[in-house]
C-alpha cells in the first residue's frame, strides 16, 4: 500500500519548506467573542445537570474517539498537554503542562508538567506516564490505527510518523523531538484523543489487547480531569461525578449526565418537560421556540463552511471507475466551461438560506475560512466574491452557449442519514439551491445517496459528482487545514474531488504550506484562496452557526467554534 | 372429456360460477356499510391521483425561501412547508405516488407469492418444503428491517420501495395460497376429478386456482393498506424517492417533523392522509370479505 | 407434545442456517462500506483500505461467513466496528429495554383489547359496537410514526404531562442497573418515586406501539365472542338459567380466548419490529433502534448476530405460542 493520504502530503510539504523560517506564530485570541450561559453571580456547587447530547461517546478510550459527541464527554474525564483559552480557536494555554517550549520552526519541543496531578485511580501524574501514552499510540496495532483518526493525521503511524522521539529527561519533563519543524503540530495535541490515561489504567483494562481491551466499553478513573466517568449505559446515560482531588479549580457540579437524543426537536422537547437542563445543537428553526420558551440560548460561532463542490472531469472520473449512476451521466459536463461555473456561483442566493435553513444565525461564507478564523481576513481581501446575480448568471450561460433547446444539464448530488452543523437538513438545502440554478436556465438532475456509504463519500471525495454538497468543520486555525487539506496536489494531479486544474496552484499551495511567518503565511494562503475563487473550482455557501440552549437555573457555560468545552465552570442555582 | 364434465363441473362451469360468486359479492358489497365507505375513500384518493394537475393549486415542486413556513391561510389551506411549497398541492400530487407503489407492491407480490404457494402446495414434497422454509427464514425477520435492506440494496426510488415491499408480502401471499390449495386437494371435487383422471396441471389450474382467490384478493386488498403505512415508514427513515421534491407523504413527515415544536400542521396533513386512505383500503378489505366469505352468506 | 417440540426445534437448524447465510450475503451485498463509515468525512482511498484490512473486509467471502459461524457456535458474537464494544453485552444491555416496552405495549393492548372485545361482541348492534368498529378501524390504520408524533406533540408538548423520551428522569434518579428492566431496577434500588417514574416513560411509547394490537386483539375477541356465544353449548348454559357472569367466564371466555392468544403471539413478533419506529421516536435505548443504527452504519458484525437473535426469538414465540394453543385447546393433538 504505497497510497498516502494526502494529509500527509500536506503535512510532508509543510515540514520541508519551513526549516528555514523563523519567528514564532503569535497566538491572538479570535476576534469574536464566544457567548456563554450567563449571570447567576458567585458560583454556587451542588447539582445534577442532565445534558442532552445526540449520540454518547463512540468508545471510551479517548485515543479511539474522533467525533464530537465522543470529545464532549472525554475532555471533562481526561486532560491534554496544552489546551484552547476557553472561547478562542487559537489562543494555547497550559494543560498538564504548565509551561513549554517551542518554536513552529524547530523541531524540539519540552513539556514541564504540573506538579502534584493525580490521576483518578490515585496514582501520580508524571513524565513517564505522558511517554507511556505516546509510546502507546504510536504502537497501535492495525486494528486500533482504524479507529485513531487523528494520531494518523496529526502524527502518522510507523514511518509517517513526524515525532523522532519522545523522552522524559527528567520526572516532570517530557521532550518531543520532530523530524521535520511542523507549525500546527501544538495545536493537534489539543485535541481530546490526545488526552493522557493513567497506565496503570491502561494496564488493567488490557487497553493494548483489541479483542479484551475494557478501556473502550467500561468507566475507568484513568484520566485527570475535573470529573470521572461514573457509569456508561449504550444509548442511555453517560453518568459523570465530580473528581473532589482535582488539581485546578474543582468543578462545581456534583453529577453531570449526557443523555443521547438524537432529533434535535426531542432535546428540545425534553428541555421543555424538563427532564434535561441543556442540550447542544439546537435546530436552527427552534431558535425562537427556545427563547421564547424562557430558555437561555447560548451560540456558538461557526468554525465550518459548507460548500458545493464543482467537478468539471466528474463524468469521465465515474467513466473510469466504471461507475453507473441512475440516471446515467450523458455527454460533455457543461461545468468544463469556466463561464458555467461562474454562472452557477451568481445563481445561488447564499443570504437567503440562512433565515430559512439556520434560523437566521450563520453567515454567507465569502471564503472558506469562517470568520471566527483570524486568517479570515486576509483571505477575504484576496478577491472579488460572484455575487448573487440572476440575470449576469443567465448572460454568462447564453456566452456558453446554452439556451432553452440545449440547456445546460448537470447532475447534483447531496447525502441522507447525516446532519452536520454546516448542513442541518440536506435535502431542503438541495431542494432550495435546484430551483435557484433552475430559475437562471440550468437541468438540475437530483441524485442521493448514504452519507456514510462509498456512495456518497467516497465518490464525492473521488470526484465522480457534477455539483455536490459537503462541508468541513476546523480541526484548528490555519488555512492549511482548509484550503490545503482539500486541494493539495497528488504529484502533479490537482486534488481529485474537485479536479480543479489551474495554472499556479501547485505553487501557491506549495508555498503557502512552508510560509512560517504569520503575515507572509497569510498573505501567501490568500494567493492560493484567489486562484480557487476566481476558477470556481467550488462554491462556499454558509458558515453555520451553532447553538446550545440552557434552562435559566444553569451558568457559567462558555461555548467555543470548535466545539471543544468544559463543564467544570458549569454551577446552577441552588433550588 | 364429455364423461369427466358429467361429474365434474368443467372449467366453463367454474367461470360461471365465478361470475356468481362476484355477480352475488358486488351486490351484497352494496349493502356492506364498510364497503362503501371503503369504495368512497379509495375513489376520492383515486380521483384526486388521477386529476392532480387540475386540482393542485400550485406547483408542488416549486417554492419560493421567502414563503417558508405560512401557517394554513386562504391561498394556502394547509400552509407551506420550509421550501415555501404549498402543503396542500403536494398533498394531492403524492397520491399518485401513494396510490402507485400501493398497486405495484401488491402486484408483484401477489402474483409472486401466489406463484410460490401453488408451486408449493402442488408439488408438495422437497419442492414444499424448500420453498416454505424461505418462507419461515422471511417472517423471521422483522418486516420493516428486511424492507429497509432491500431498498438499501435497490437503491432509492419509487419501483425499488414497491418491489421492498412487495417482498414483505411475498410469504403471506405464498403460505396463504399453499393453505387453500391444501385444504382444497381433500375437498370432494377435487378428489373426485383426481379419481376421473383430469391431469394434475389442469386440476390445478382450471379447478383448484380459481377457488382458491377469493382469500388472495381480500388479503391483497388490505396489503395494500399496510403497502401505504410500509412506503411511508420507509419515507420517514429518509429511504424515500431521490429527489427530495418528491411528495411522498412520509417524506413530508420525515422532512418536518423536526419542525413539530412551531409548525405542527406540516406533521398533520399529510398524516392525516396517510391514515384516511389506509382505514379506506382496510375498510373496502373488511366489506369484501364479508362478502365473499360464504360462510358469512345469508 | 414433546415429540412436537423436539420436532419443531429440529426444524429450527436449517432455518437459523439458511438466516445466517442470507443475513450474511445480504449485508455484504448492500452498497455501504463500514470503513466508509468509521471514517466520515475524512476518510481517504488510503485510510479505508487500511481499516477494511483491519476488520478483516479484505478476506475471501466462505472465510469471512465461517468465522461469523464459527463464532456464533462459540456464542462469540464479535465486536462492533463502529465501537468496539461486545455485541452480545450491548444486545443483552438493551433487550431488556425493548422487552419493557412491548411489554408496557402487551398490557395495554390486552388490558383494554379483550373487555372492549368483550363488550362490543354482548353490545352487538348498538351504538358502542359502532364506535369500537371506528376506533379500532382507526387504530389498525394510524401508523406508529404519526401516533408517536402526535402523542408527544399532544401530550408533551401542547399539554406536558407525561415524559416524551428515555426511560427515567435522569437528574432526580441515579439508579444502578442491575437487570435493565427499569421497573425492577427502580424497585431493587428501593426507589418508589423512580419506580413511578418508569413507569410513566413508558405510557406515550407503550400506547404508540401497542395500539395496533389493541385494535386486532379487539376485533377478534369480538368476533370470537360472537362465534362461542352462538355455540350450542353456551345456548344451553344460558337457557339453563345460570347467572351470566358464570357463563361469561366459565364458558364463553375461555373458549373465545383460543384465538385470542394466537393474535398475542404473532403481535408480540410484530411488536418486536414496531419497536424500531417506537424506539427511534421516543429516543428508547433498545435493539430495534440498536439494529436500524447498524443498518445506518453499515456496522456488519451488530446487524448479523442482532437479526439473527432478534428472529431466533420470534421463532421461538411462536413455538410458544402454538403449544400454549395445543395446552388450552385439547381438541388439537400434535404427532
Amino acid at each position: 500500500m504505497n497510497h498516502r493520504w494526502r494529509y500527509f502530503s500536506i503535512a510532508a510539504a509543510l515540514m520541508l519548506v519551513l526549516a528555514a523560517c523563523t519567528g514564532t506564530q503569535t497566538s491572538s485570541s479570535a476576534s469574536a467573542s464566544a457567548s456563554a450561559s450567563g449571570g447567576g453571580g458567585e458560583p454556587t456547587d451542588g447539582g445534577t445537570l442532565v445534558f442532552g447530547g445526540a449520540r454518547l461517546s463512540d468508545s471510551l478510550d479517548p485515543a479511539l474517539t474522533s467525533d464530537g459527541e465522543s470529545f464532549r464527554i472525554l475532555r471533562q474525564v481526561y486532560e491534554t498537554l496544552v489546551d484552547l483559552a476557553p472561547g478562542s480557536t487559537n489562543e494555547l494555554v497550559g494543560g498538564l503542562a504548565e509551561t513549554w517550549e517551542g518554536e513552529p520552526d524547530g523541531t524540539v519541543y519540552t513539556f514541564h508538567l504540573r506538579a502534584g496531578v493525580k490521576f483518578q485511580d490515585g496514582t501520580d501524574l508524571n513524565a513517564d506516564a505522558v511517554v507511556a501514552n505516546f509510546e502507546r499510540m504510536a504502537n497501535f496495532s492495525e486494528e486500533f490505527q482504524a479507529s485513531a483518526y487523528y494520531y494518523g493525521q496529526v502524527i502518522g503511524f510507523g514511518d509517517d510518523s513526524v515525532i523522532e522521539s519522545v523522552e522524559a529527561t527528567d520526572d516532570m519533563t517530557v521532550v518531543f523531538t520532530l523530524k521535520q519543524p511542523n507549525p500546527t503540530f501544538l495545536y493537534g495535541l489539543v485535541l481530546p484523543c490526545f488526552g493522557i490515561v493513567s497506565p496503570a489504567v491502561l494496564e488493567s483494562t488490557n487497553a493494548d489487547d483489541f479483542e479484551n481491551t475494557t478501556l473502550t466499553t467500561d468507566p475507568v478513573p484513568g484520566g485527570t480531569g475535573p470529573f470521572i466517568l461514573e457509569s456508561y449505559t449504550p444509548d442511555d446515560n453517560a453518568t459523570l461525578v465530580r473528581n473532589d482531588d482535582y488539581w485546578g479549580e474543582k468543578a462545581h457540579l456534583d453529577r453531570l449526565i449526557i443523555q443521547p437524543i438524537a432529533d434535535p426537536a426531542a432535546r428540545l422537547q425534553a428541555l421543555q418537560g424538563g427532564s434535561i437542563q441543556g442540550f447542544d445543537l439546537v435546530n436552527p428553526s427552534d431558535y425562537g421556540a427556545v427563547t421564547d420558551g424562557g430558555f437561555q440560548l447560548v451560540e456558538r460561532l461557526s468554525f465550518n463552511t459548507l460548500y458545493l463542490g464543482l467537478n468539471p472531469s466528474a463524468r469521465e472520473n465515474a467513466a473510469a471507475a466504471e461507475r453507473t449512476y441512475d440516471p446515467p451521466y450523458e455527454g460533455e459536463s457543461p461545468l468544463k466551461d469556466l463561464r458555467v461555473r461562474q454562472a452557477i456561483e451568481k445563481a445561488i442566493d447564499k443570504q437567503a438560506l440562512i433565515p430559512a435553513f439556520y434560523g437566521d444565525r450563520g453567515s454567507v461564507a465569502t471564503t472558506f475560512l469562517p470568520e471566527t478564523s483570524q486568517w479570515a481576513e486576509s483571505m477575504a481581501g484576496a478577491f472579488t466574491p460572484n455575487e448573487f446575480d440572476p440575470d449576469g448568471a443567465r448572460q454568462l450561460l447564453s456566452d456558453a452557449g446554452f439556451d432553452e433547446s440545449n440547456p445546460a444539464t448537470i447532475h447534483f448530488w447531496y447525502p441522507t442519514e447525516v446532519t452536520r452543523p454546516y448542513m442541518p437538513d440536506p435535502a431542503g438545502l438541495h431542494q432550495a439551491i435546484t430551483q435557484m440554478l433552475e430559475d437562471v436556465g440550468f437541468v438540475v438532475v437530483p441524485h442521493s445517496d448514504i452519507w456514510d456509504d462509498p456512495g456518497y463519500l467516497f465518490d464525492g471525495q473521488n470526484g465522480m459528482y457534477d455539483l455536490h454538497f459537503l462541508g468541513w468543520t476546523g480541526d484548528w486555525d490555519d488555512p492549511g487545514n482548509w484550503y490545503g487539506i482539500h486541494f493539495a496536489y497528488d504529484g502533479d494531479d490537482p486534488a481529485v474531488q474537485f479536479g480543479c486544474a489551474v495554472d499556479g496552484l501547485k505553487d501557491a499551495l506549495d508555498t503557502a504550506s512552508g510560509e512560517a511567518e504569520t503575515t507572509a503565511r497569510g498573505e501567501a494562503w490568500a494567493q492560493v484562496a484567489k486562484l480557487i475563487h476566481d476558477n470556481v473550482c467550488f462554491v462556499t455557501l454558509v458558515h453555520g452557526d451553532t447553538a446550545l440552549a440552557f434552562a435559566q437555573n444553569v451558568h457559567g457555560y462558555e461555548a467555543n467554534p470548535t466545539g471543544s468545552e468544559s463543564f467544570a465552570t458549569v454551577f446552577m442555582d441552588a433550588e | 372429456m364429455s364423461q369427466t364434465a358429467t361429474l365434474i363441473p368443467a372449467a366453463h362451469e367454474q367461470e360461471e360460477r365465478g361470475v356468481g360468486l362476484w355477480s352475488d359479492a358486488l351486490r351484497r358489497m352494496r349493502h356492506s356499510p364498510s364497503a362503501i365507505i371503503g369504495v368512497t375513500i379509495i375513489g376520492f384518493f383515486l380521483l384526486m391521483a388521477i386529476f392532480a394537475p387540475f386540482l393542485a393549486p400550485y406547483d408542488p415542486t416549486r417554492g419560493n425561501l421567502a414563503d417558508s413556513y405560512l401557517p394554513p391561510s386562504a391561498e394556502h389551506w394547509f400552509g407551506t412547508n420550509v421550501q415555501g411549497q404549498d402543503v396542500l398541492s403536494r398533498i394531492i400530487f403524492g397520491s399518485r405516488l401513494t396510490m402507485g407503489i400501493a398497486a405495484l407492491s401488491v402486484i408483484i407480490g401477489v402474483s409472486t407469492g401466489a406463484i410460490l404457494g401453488a408451486l408449493a402446495g402442488y408439488f408438495r414434497g422437497w419442492v414444499d418444503a424448500v420453498i416454505m422454509r424461505g418462507v419461515d427464514i422471511m417472517l423471521a425477520i422483522p418486516g420493516l428491517l428486511f424492507a429497509i435492506a432491500v431498498v438499501t440494496y435497490l437503491g432509492r426510488g419509487v419501483v425499488q420501495i414497491a418491489v421492498a415491499i412487495a417482498i414483505l408480502n411475498i410469504p403471506i401471499f405464498a403460505r396463504l395460497l399453499r393453505a387453500s390449495l391444501l385444504s382444497l386437494r381433500e375437498s370432494d371435487y377435487v378428489i373426485a376429478a383426481r379419481s376421473v383422471g383430469v391431469p394434475g396441471f389442469s386440476l390445478l389450474v382450471r379447478h383448484m386456482l380459481p377457488n382458491a382467490v377469493s382469500p388472495l384478493i381480500v388479503q391483497g386488498t388490505l396489503a395494500l393498506a399496510t403497502a401505504v403505512v410500509d412506503a411511508a415508514a420507509l419515507g420517514f427513515l429518509g429511504l424515500g424517492p431521490p429527489d427530495p421534491r418528491t411528495p411522498e407523504w412520509g417524506m413530508m413527515l420525515s422532512d418536518t417533523y423536526r419542525y413539530l415544536n412551531d409548525a405542527a400542521y406540516l406533521v398533520f396533513f399529510p398524516g392525516v392522509a396517510i391514515v384516511l386512505t389506509v382505514v379506506g383500503f382496510n375498510l373496502l378489505g373488511d366489506g369484501l370479505r364479508e362478502s365473499l366469505d360464504p360462510k358469512l352468506r345469508r | 407434545m414433546g415429540k412436537f417440540i423436539l420436532r419443531r426445534l429440529l426444524l429450527l437448524i436449517p432455518i437459523l442456517l439458511g438466516l445466517t447465510l442470507l443475513v450474511f450475503l445480504f449485508i455484504r451485498a448492500l452498497p455501504g462500506d463500514p470503513a466508509a463509515a468509521i471514517l466520515g468525512e475524512r476518510a481517504t482511498p488510503a485510510g479505508l483500505e487500511r481499516v477494511r484490512e483491519a476488520l478483516g473486509l479484505n478476506k475471501p467471502l466462505h472465510v469471512q461467513y465461517w468465522d461469523y459461524l464459527s463464532g456464533i457456535l462459540r456464542f462469540d458474537l464479535g465486536r462492533s466496528f463502529i465501537n468496539h464494544r461486545d455485541v452480545a453485552d450491548d444486545f443483552l444491555q438493551r433487550f431488556p429495554a425493548t422487552v419493557e416496552l412491548t411489554l408496557a405495549a402487551l398490557v395495554f393492548a390486552i388490558g383494554l383489547g379483550i373487555p372492549l372485545g368483550m363488550l362490543t361482541a354482548k353490545r352487538r348492534g348498538t351504538w358502542i359496537d359502532s364506535l369500537g368498529s371506528v376506533a379500532s378501524l382507526v387504530g389498525i390504520s394510524i401508523p406508529i410514526f404519526f401516533l408517536g408524533l402526535m402523542l408527544k406533540f399532544i401530550f408533551a408538548i401542547q399539554f406536558p404531562i407525561l415524559p416524551d423520551s428515555g426511560r427515567i428522569s435522569l437528574a432526580e434518579y441515579d439508579i444502578p442497573r442491575v437487570t435493565n428492566f427499569m421497573t425492577i431496577d427502580t424497585l431493587l434500588a428501593g426507589e418508589w418515586g423512580g419506580f413511578v417514574d418508569a413507569l410513566r416513560h413508558l405510557v406515550l411509547p407503550g400506547i404508540a406501539l401497542g395500539t395496533i394490537p389493541l385494535a386486532i386483539i379487539m376485533r377478534i375477541t369480538r368476533a370470537s365472542v360472537i362465534d362461542v356465544m352462538n355455540e350450542d353449548y353456551v345456548r344451553t348454559a344460558n337457557a339453563k338459567g345460570l347467572a351470566g357472569r358464570v357463563v361469561d367466564n366459565r364458558h364463553v371466555l375461555r373458549n373465545a380466548l383460543l384465538p385470542v392468544v394466537t393474535v398475542i403471539g404473532l403481535q408480540l413478533g410484530l411488536l418486536l419490529g414496531g419497536a424500531i419506529l417506537t424506539e427511534t421516536i421516543f429516543t428508547w435505548g433498545g435493539v430495534g433502534k440498536w439494529i436500524y443504527d447498524a443498518v445506518i452504519n453499515n456496522d456488519y458484525q451488530v446487524i448479523q448476530s442482532g437479526v439473527l437473535v432478534l428472529a431466533l426469538i420470534f421463532i421461538l414465540v411462536n413455538l410458544a405460542v402454538d403449544v400454549s394453543y395445543a395446552f388450552l385447546n385439547p381438541r388439537i393433538r400434535y404427532s
